[in-house]
């Protein structure tokens, strides 16, 4: 049992997409419990894979493909998770890109971080409008709600949210980022954490949960 | 090929016009204008040759058969080997490797940031940083020793050098015979023995001409001893545009071209076969403030238009680039040094000097000896060029990743990048949060940074004791 947990974070340090879910199955099948498999195989995993990235040892594709064999795994890992049970992370964050932005790889790149690093991640696409983020953000009750949005023109659809979220949900924190928004900006529109690039904003999501 | 660029995009500065009318000048000053060549030895084997000359002012006319001749008596490919073999340097045309730049005779001392006359430990130091830059090829010793006796500098800047490099070192402090067999006796108990070196030549002798147009004595009849031991011949000729040769860029490269010529013509009289290396630094006289413009544009232009006239000539080319005037590590020695190596690196110039130095070749930063590491290595993407293939096409990846979607984690990224994207060590590319968080620190500050890192974490491998007893016998029969 152990020995395949083991497999399970070399596969992720070895960036073992394809194959990976394969292996995943394996432990289902043979009765590992999966959050055992989840915590001490893929989170052992993708830590060190995040920092080996953080030391400048390997780079920004390799860091990815750690996440997506992490990510391929967690799929038929998490639906084997007995109701009830969660496992520990840093951390949940709804994420997403505003309404109008189809921007995508900054968000991306800032999920990558984040779940690298120990905090559960949940996606909700490019394009997303304001009611979608708040309904996700009663729902899910994430720890920060992170907001993208890379033109100026789309850039207040994220006070946009902040405001009616503070009134609905205030224990939700909030991170915004993209390529023009500043500390300045998001002071104004009164969010919580800002980070100019993906490695910042795990910093910030550190600060706004500890 | 190790701590090389290969040149795929190569830009030529002359059209094949252009090198056919230097490649007849050049021959024309040979045999019109002549070389006043001072060395008897010299002056015994090109009346045996049949050289027409004066014997007052010593001229001597140069047929263009006998010019010719010798420029195919060469070796045809020259190797220029490191101590150990991983370092060699096969100058092949195809591959452009980078040289430090040698004899400066200022340094800043990287601990006290006094700037003060070199001494041995900056030969040592600088020898070792160069070592461990993946950007760069071969050691010239960026500094010489002035803290040593009269007479033992060329040791002294030998035994400095071969302690803190494996990589192949041409020397420019022995310009005198007994120097010569000094550096050959060093170079045996180093290699095991004198046939062992010949064999490897991990040491090259460069010699000059004095432009425009003179071959003094002393510095040739070394070059000859440097050639019966074995060792590659760097040539080098420095008419300066508007002093030391023609303002105009082509009068002056056809001048240097001459002197190359005629200093091959001698050694391969003396020794056919010597592996010969056409090498220069032509710079202009700055007009207003009297010194070598060595980070000027034209630089650049004669170094690359040199290369292309020795590879006509079928010859290795050594050019000067990455200098500058400038006095620190500042944005004027940045867009210098870039100018003056850009042109012979893209030109295919098989060895380019000058990393490390300011002052125009005259005072070593170890800092900026990391700084053109980087500008190397960013110039030497540029002569990669872009490679088409089935692969770097990558039709199946676009497809598969298909429209919308991102390529960062498909594998086809992490088998390339390190090829296809040039990875600065020095150069900050973060956010501004993310460089404030690490301090705000300059380009300067990464750069020391990264002397202190190289300085805990590289090794060299040592020299065989039989190498330090040469040394020490020389030094003393040398001290005067």
């Amino acid at each position: 049992m152990e020995e395949i947990v083991t497999r399970l974070k070399n596969a992720v340090i070895n960036y073992e997409m394809e194959t990976i879910a394969d292996l995943a199955k394996q432990i289902v099948d043979q009765g590992v419990d999966p959050l055992v498999a989840i915590e001490q195989g893929l989170a052992e995993g993708i830590k060190t894979v995040g920092e080996r990235f953080g030391k400048g040892e390997i780079f920004l594709p390799e860091l990815v493909m750690g996440a997506e064999a992490m990510k391929a795994a967690l799929a038929v890992l998490e639906p084997a998770v007995p109701a009830g049970q969660h496992r520990a992370t840093l951390g949940k964050v709804v994420i997403g890109t505003v309404q109008d932005d189809i921007h995508e790889i900054g968000k991306n790149l800032v999920s990558t971080m984040l779940s690298s690093n120990g905090f559960e991640v949940v996606d909700l696409g490019v394009n997303v409008p304001a009611a979608d983020f708040l309904k996700k953000a009663g729902e899910l009750k994430p720890n920060i709600l992170a907001m993208s949005a890379l033109m100026t023109t789309t850039m207040p659809r994220m006070g946009e949210i902040i405001a009616p979220l503070k009134k609905e949900n205030p224990s939700v924190k909030t991170i915004v980022g993209g390529a023009p928004v500043t500390d300045v900006y998001a002071k104004e529109i009164g969010s919580d954490g800002y980070s100019g690039d993906a490695s910042g904003a795990v910093d910030s999501a550190k600060k706004l949960v500890g | 090929m190790a701590n090389s660029i290969p040149v795929r995009c190569r830009r030529n500065v002359l059209s094949s016009d252009g090198v056919q009318r230097m490649r007849h000048a050049a021959l024309e000053i040979l045999e019109r204008t002549g070389v006043v060549v001072k060395s008897k030895k010299a002056q015994k084997l090109l009346v045996e040759a049949g050289c027409d000359f004066d014997e007052k002012s010593a001229i001597f006319r140069f047929p263009p058969n006998l010019v010719e001749e010798c420029a195919r008596a060469r070796k045809r490919s020259v190797t220029l080997y490191g101590r150990t073999s991983k370092h060699d340097a096969r100058l092949d045309g195809d591959h452009v490797h980078i040289c430090s730049d040698g004899n400066g005779t200022m340094a800043m001392d990287f601990e006290t940031r006094q700037r003060r006359t070199s001494v041995k430990q900056d030969v040592a130091n600088a020898a070792f940083i160069s070592d461990a830059l993946t950007g760069h090829g071969v050691n010239w010793p960026s500094v010489t020793s002035q803290d040593v006796p009269m007479g033992t500098r060329h040791i002294h800047d030998l035994q400095a050098s071969l302690e803190n490099t494996e990589k192949h070192i041409t020397l420019a402090t022995n310009t005198t015979e007994w120097e010569v067999e000094d550096v050959l006796a060093i170079a045996a108990a180093t290699a095991g023995g004198s046939d062992e070196f010949a064999q490897r030549p991990f040491i090259s002798s460069i010699h000059t001409s004095s432009s425009p147009l003179v071959i003094d004595a002393e510095g040739m009849d070394a070059g000859f001893v440097a050639a019966d031991g074995g060792m590659p011949i760097c040539f080098y000729v420095m008419p300066g545009p508007g002093a030391t040769g023609p303002v105009t860029l082509a009068g002056a490269v056809a001048v240097g071209v001459a002197e190359a010529l005629a200093g091959n013509t001698l050694i391969q009289l003396h020794r056919p076969g010597t592996a010969f290396v056409f090498s220069c630094g032509m710079a202009v006289l700055d007009m207003r403030a009297s010194t070598r413009a060595g980070g000027g544009p034209e630089h650049g232009l004669t170094s690359a238009a040199y290369t292309q006239m020795a590879h006509h000539f079928g010859f290795p080319a050594m050019a000067g680039g990455f200098v500058t005037t400038s006095k620190e590590p500042d944005e004027q020695a940045a867009y210098e040094k870039f100018a003056s190596s850009v042109t012979p690196i893209l030109a295919g110039a098989d060895l380019i000097a000058g990393i490390g130095l300011l002052e125009d070749c005259r005072t070593i930063w170890l800092e900026q000896m990391v700084i053109d590491d980087e500008i190397s290595r960013i110039i030497g993407r540029m002569a990669e060029g872009i490679e088409v293939s089935d692969e770097s096409l990558a039709l199946d990846v676009i497809d598969r990743v298909g429209p919308g979607k991102d390529f960062l984690g498909v594998r086809h990224t992490v088998e390339h990048f390190r090829e296809e994207h040039f990875i600065p060590i020095l150069s900050d590319r973060s956010s501004w949060d993310s460089w404030v968080s690490k301090g705000s620190k300059t380009l300067l500050q990464r750069a020391s940074n990264e002397i202190t890192r190289i300085r805990k974490e590289h090794t060299v491998e040592p020299l065989r004791d039989e190498a330090e007893e040469t040394v020490e016998a020389l030094l003393k029969k040398r001290a005067r």
